[in-house]
């Protein structure tokens, strides 16, 4: 650590824009200059969208002029996954079958965001249609782990998590359908949170899973973090399986410390022979600061939970391989040339456009649902997913939370799992069943490794239960004081004021 | 034939057939199933389209709450289940109409279940009805249709359109009962206004499901669908004729292959589609992008007090209150709008013969000619109850009272006052008639000599000079008398 | 029934109806690969599933949309994407029946 002055959290920022004494169009223009430095080597951002940012920077600074009161982070520069909509800005989803998609509407997050005036700086690399582990099945890019940059950076929201972990931004979103915002953020010391399923509007999201899926934040800070979600979250008519429930203050609750809190320590999960020991120290570390506010602990199972990847890769696969027959050359994206007739269209179409792991996914989820199958996997593994959300909801009659790893190593090295595609799917043996049951679950930075890579622990809630969480996240943060964690490199390089 | 066995040609042995109609209706919404681009007739290829008719990447469906009232309300009127809960299913399929490669449709838990309606005198099955939204339209080009076509042009204005599915158990033995089956659907579907019921515009699609076998027999024989019937017609002497080539076949020990088949008017034949395509893997699954909905039996009563008279119901109501008779009550109930504005006339005057007479024989005509419906016209049952009387009252001949007829309907004034304006009352002062009779008379002696030598139909011929002399304005039956009396008296 | 390995016949199958134009490294890659995720799925038959729900219970009510038109869009604007478009018409090769 160097003595160089902190880096500035989004809040801090968006205070300073607030009081006059930073501009909203410095600080864009600082992170482009960072983002001009740094992400050669990151390699995080597929696209920047240089006009808009600045129309919404000179936004903000206007209303600080007039002495308009600013909304929640309005200023904050922000990435996005690029299978979030942003009209008018490319949607590749790190896809070759989207390359020149150009979104005609923003998706709903992104009405939110322009409506609190956080400037969106671009958009950034993810594993191909959000498929993968290790953001390393994109079409385009290969990102970068900033604390170690022969290390993938986790997936498949990677590239949000390497530009905020390379201190380029201070913000962005990712979208979490087995774990893709929580894993990344775990590989590189990052808050993130996969909200409760309908918490955020999946409109304008371009869909994987469908009853998985989620936009996910990260950010340095569990207070960054709680702003963030409270700026996304909420009901959307444009999103039938979307939430009706208010949302509560997130920002505040991070101040309102656990009491009495009732933690469960997931039997399957931590007694599991893959775990690295590293991971084990950083558990025992999180329990002595828990147990340092008085909350208790107790060992809950959740007995189904080793059933949860192969259930997992019935539902998501089944779910794309529907959600990505619409790709087919007639309306947009890439069209094969020169096909002889519609059915070739399609077929060529397809074959070029799509990458091996997204094509592995959408045969495995095709035959997952061809005729006379479907019992036997997809009805199957949606009952195998009842009993997981029942295991949850025993564990939680008896416990607050839960604690647990988000992965069972820290981010491996690029190039190390691509050779077999089980053992990539079980990276997500933590994550995962999060999904399936719907709940929320907030990855922290609870240390570092030998190596120095640094490990990220889940904590794990009921339905709704974001507030619970981000206090309790924030109560471990001020006490391993692993806040606005950034490789040294990089505390420097960025938007440090 | 008829009939609802046939006999075959070279065996002794005597076939029945077996038929269920698939129907699809259009219904009446102002924006689309899962969106909220317009329905509306006639747009410009693609101008009624959104991201999510256009199945663009990242688009979510909501469902449209007046389409799943309107299918609630036919349901009811199939005397169908409604569900207490029903959901949405992706069906799979490729083709270039079908933007998401998926059609929303209904499996496993369709809204409405188990219903019938009567058909000459028989019951049919309604087996369920079910919501699914329309795919695009294509224009092939390079050709005169799809064979041959070098291109094709997609329009996806149609896409999400609501469509509800009604699909009749194998109940029907006869072409004629198919086309009452889908005649009386049509009727039903227009009458309580939740589809305009048009096979030839395609807001009404008919596919018939067609097998046969023996008499008796209670397995089924192989079935091969017609597609695409765009008249009740068509769908009678396809039915005929499918029946008639499936038992030679049968007869002469082939397979029936089960596929699809297109009538051919021109040739008056049923034709294999041919598809390149195996039977298609729809891969159905719940579509996860909507949930289940829950349907209150308090909400099915809200719907249910809002339904309108049926067709049955009308029709026995108009024999019974208004004496009228079978065959002009079921002229007016098949005519919906005549039969509307019987009942509001009815409140005016109580000669509803007369009211049917008028509506059924010269408004009809006018209506036919001009190209209009009545409710374009200016006709008011006020002023047709007020025709009637003056009518009946003596005031004006039926003569005149034809004449009235195309400014009733294209103008803004009462039959009184045009009447008055006109001076049309009829003449029925004996003096006058009288007058007139006597200087037609003069003007045909021969006609006497004629009627007196027993030829008493030229009566007619002077009875109709002296209507042409009073501009039509004379009363007809005291033109005779009193023609009769002169001559005698003569 | 379930599949403990799949055939270079069941790839091709599925990849028709998935409209995938696969070459023959491809088809045995995939052959190897969905055997061995299917070998993963297949501890899922260890389970006594009888009388387990498919269908999440959720208390969430179903949402609905009211029958008018809340948002106008630019046609041009949405087909701005488009691959090949023939005045208002999106246009593709000849579809063999």
């Amino acid at each position: 650590m160097t003595a160089s002055p902190a880096p500035s959290t989004a809040l801090d920022l968006h205070k300073q824009i607030q009081s006059g004494q930073l501009s909203a169009q410095a600080l864009l223009e600082q992170t482009f200059n960072a983002i001009k430095a740094v992400d050669g080597d990151i390699d995080g951002f597929l696209h920047l969208a240089e006009n808009q940012a600045q129309q919404t920077a000179e936004q903000v600074d206007q209303a600080v002029a007039t002495g308009q009161p600013l909304p929640l982070l309005a200023g904050v520069p922000i990435a996005l996954k690029d299978n979030i909509h942003v009209q008018g800005v490319r949607s590749t989803c790190a896809s070759r079958i989207l390359e020149n998609f150009v979104a005609p509407f923003d998706a709903t997050v992104t009405t939110k965001l322009n409506a609190h005036m956080l400037p969106i700086v671009g958009k950034t690399n993810l594993d191909e249609f959000a498929m993968g582990s290790s953001c390393e099945n994109s079409a385009y890019k290969l990102s970068k782990n900033p604390w170690d940059t022969s290390r993938v950076p986790g997936g498949s929201s990677g590239g949000s998590a390497a530009v905020v972990a390379s201190n380029q931004v201070p913000l962005a979103l990712g979208s979490d359908t087995g774990g893709s915002v929580r894993l990344p953020a775990a590989f590189c010391a990052l808050y993130g949170i996969k909200p409760t399923y309908g918490r955020v509007s999946r409109y304008g999201l371009v869909a994987y899973g469908s009853s998985l899926d989620q936009i996910s934040p990260f950010a340095r800070t569990t207070k960054d973090l709680a702003a963030l979600l409270k700026v996304i979250a909420g009901f959307d008519p444009m999103d039938s399986t979307a939430l009706s429930d208010e949302v509560p203050d997130y920002l505040a609750l991070c101040d309102q410390p656990p009491k009495q809190l009732k933690v469960g320590l997931v039997k399957e999960l931590m007694d599991s022979d893959g775990l690295q020991p590293d991971i084990k120290a950083a558990i025992d570390q999180s329990i002595q600061h828990l147990e340092g506010l008085g909350a208790t602990f107790q060992t809950v199972s959740l007995p189904h939970i080793n059933y949860a990847v192969a259930s997992y890769y019935i539902v998501a696969t089944a779910e794309a391989s529907s959600n990505l027959a619409r790709y087919d050359g007639v309306r947009y994206g890439l069209r094969a040339e020169e096909a002889q007739d519609i059915y070739h269209l399609f077929t060529q179409t397809r074959e070029q456009g799509f990458g091996t792991e997204v094509k592995r996914r959408i045969m495995l989820g095709t035959f997952a649902l061809s005729s006379g199958y479907y019992d036997a996997y997809y009805g199957k593994a949606q009952k195998v997913r009842q009993l997981i959300r029942q295991d949850f909801e025993t564990a939680f009659e008896q416990v607050d939370i839960l604690l647990c790893p988000a992965a069972p190593f820290t981010a491996f090295k690029l190039g190390e799992k691509v050779a077999d595609p089980v053992q990539m799917y079980l990276t997500d043996i933590a994550t995962i069943p999060v999904n399936l049951a719907g709940i929320p679950g907030l990855s922290f930075p609870a240390g570092f490794d030998s190596s120095g890579l640094p490990i990220g622990l889940q904590l794990l809630g009921p339905h709704g239960a974001e507030g619970t969480l981000f206090s309790v996240s924030q109560a471990l943060e001020t006490a391993s004081g692993l806040s606005n964690c950034l490789p040294d490199v990089y505390k420097q390089q960025g938007v440090a004021v | 034939m008829s009939t609802a066995s046939m006999a075959a040609q070279a065996s002794q042995t005597t076939y029945e057939m077996v038929i269920g109609l698939e129907v699809h209706i259009q219904l009446k919404t102002t924006t689309k199933l899962f969106s909220d681009a317009l329905t509306t007739f006639g747009a410009d290829p693609n101008e009624q389209t959104t991201p999510i008719c256009l199945g663009m990447p990242g688009v979510l469906p909501v469902v449209n709450e007046k389409a799943v009232e309107l299918a609630i309300l036919t349901g009811l009127a199939l005397n169908c289940h409604i569900a207490e809960v029903t959901k949405f299913d992706r069906k799979h399929y490729f083709y270039p109409d079908l933007p998401k490669g998926y059609q929303i449709s209904q499996y496993d838990m369709p809204i409405c279940y188990d219903g019938h309606i009567d058909v000459l005198g028989r019951r049919i099955g309604i087996e369920r009805a079910h919501l699914e939204e329309d795919a695009g339209k294509l224009v092939h080009g390079g050709a005169d249709g799809l064979a041959g076509s070098t291109y094709s042009l997609v329009d996806l204005n149609r896409a999400g359109m609501p469509l509800l599915e009604i699909v009749s158990r194998p109940d029907i033995r006869s072409s004629e009962e198919a086309r009452v089956y889908g005649e009386t659907l049509r009727n039903l579907v227009r009458y309580i206004d939740v589809c305009d019921g048009n096979l030839e515009e395609g807001s009404m699609r008919v596919d018939v499901n067609i097998s046969v076998r023996p008499t008796g027999e209670t397995k089924l024989g192989t079935k091969t669908e017609l597609k695409n019937m765009n008249s009740f017609r068509y769908i009678q002497k396809a039915i005929e004729y499918e029946a008639q080539r499936q038992i030679a076949l049968v007869e002469s020990g082939q397979a029936i292959v089960q596929e699809s088949r297109l009538w051919n008017e021109a040739k008056g034949i049923t034709e294999s589609m041919r598809s390149k395509e195996d039977a298609h893997d729809y891969r159905y699954f719940p579509d996860p992008d909507l949930r289940p909905l829950t349907i209150s039996r308090q909400q099915v009563d809200e719907i249910g007090a809002r339904m309108p008279e049926l067709p049955h119901q009308r029709l026995a109501r108009f024999k019974d209150t208004f004496g009228l008779s079978d065959y002009d009550a079921t002229q007016l109930v098949d005519a919906k709008e005549l039969g509307d504005f019987f009942d509001r006339t009815a409140q005016h005057t109580k000669n509803y013969k007369a009211i049917a007479n008028w509506l059924m024989g010269d408004i009809t005509n006018v209506l036919k000619t001009q190209q209009q419906s009545l409710g374009a016209t200016t006709l008011t049952p006020e002023n047709l109850a007020s025709m009637i009387e003056l009518t009946d009252q003596g005031t004006i001949s039926s003569a005149i009272a034809k004449k009235l007829l195309p400014d009733l309907m294209a103008g803004d004034k009462t039959p009184q006052q045009l009447v008055d304006e006109k001076g049309l009352a009829q003449i029925s002062d004996t003096g006058a008639i009288e007058a007139m009779c006597k200087e037609v008379l003069e003007a045909n002696p021969d006609n006497i000599a004629q009627y007196k030598a027993g030829k008493t139909k030229v009566l007619g011929f002077l009875v109709g000079q002296v209507m042409k002399a009073s501009k039509g304005k004379a009363n007809p039956q005291m033109i005779n008398d009193i023609l009769i009396r002169i001559i005698e008296n003569s | 029934m379930t599949h403990a390995s799949i055939s270079q016949d069941d790839v091709k199958h599925v990849a028709k109806l998935a409209r995938l134009e696969l070459d023959d490294a491809e088809v045995q890659q995939l052959a190897t690969d969905l055997s061995n995720i299917l070998g993963l799925v297949e501890t899922l038959n260890e389970l006594d599933l009888e009388g387990v729900s498919d269908t999440p219970q959720t208390s969430q009510p179903a949402l609905y949309r009211a029958d008018e038109q809340r948002h106008v869009y630019d046609r041009a604007h949405l087909m701005r994407n488009a691959p090949e478009v023939d005045g208002q018409f999106f246009r593709v090769p000849k579809i063999l029946d």
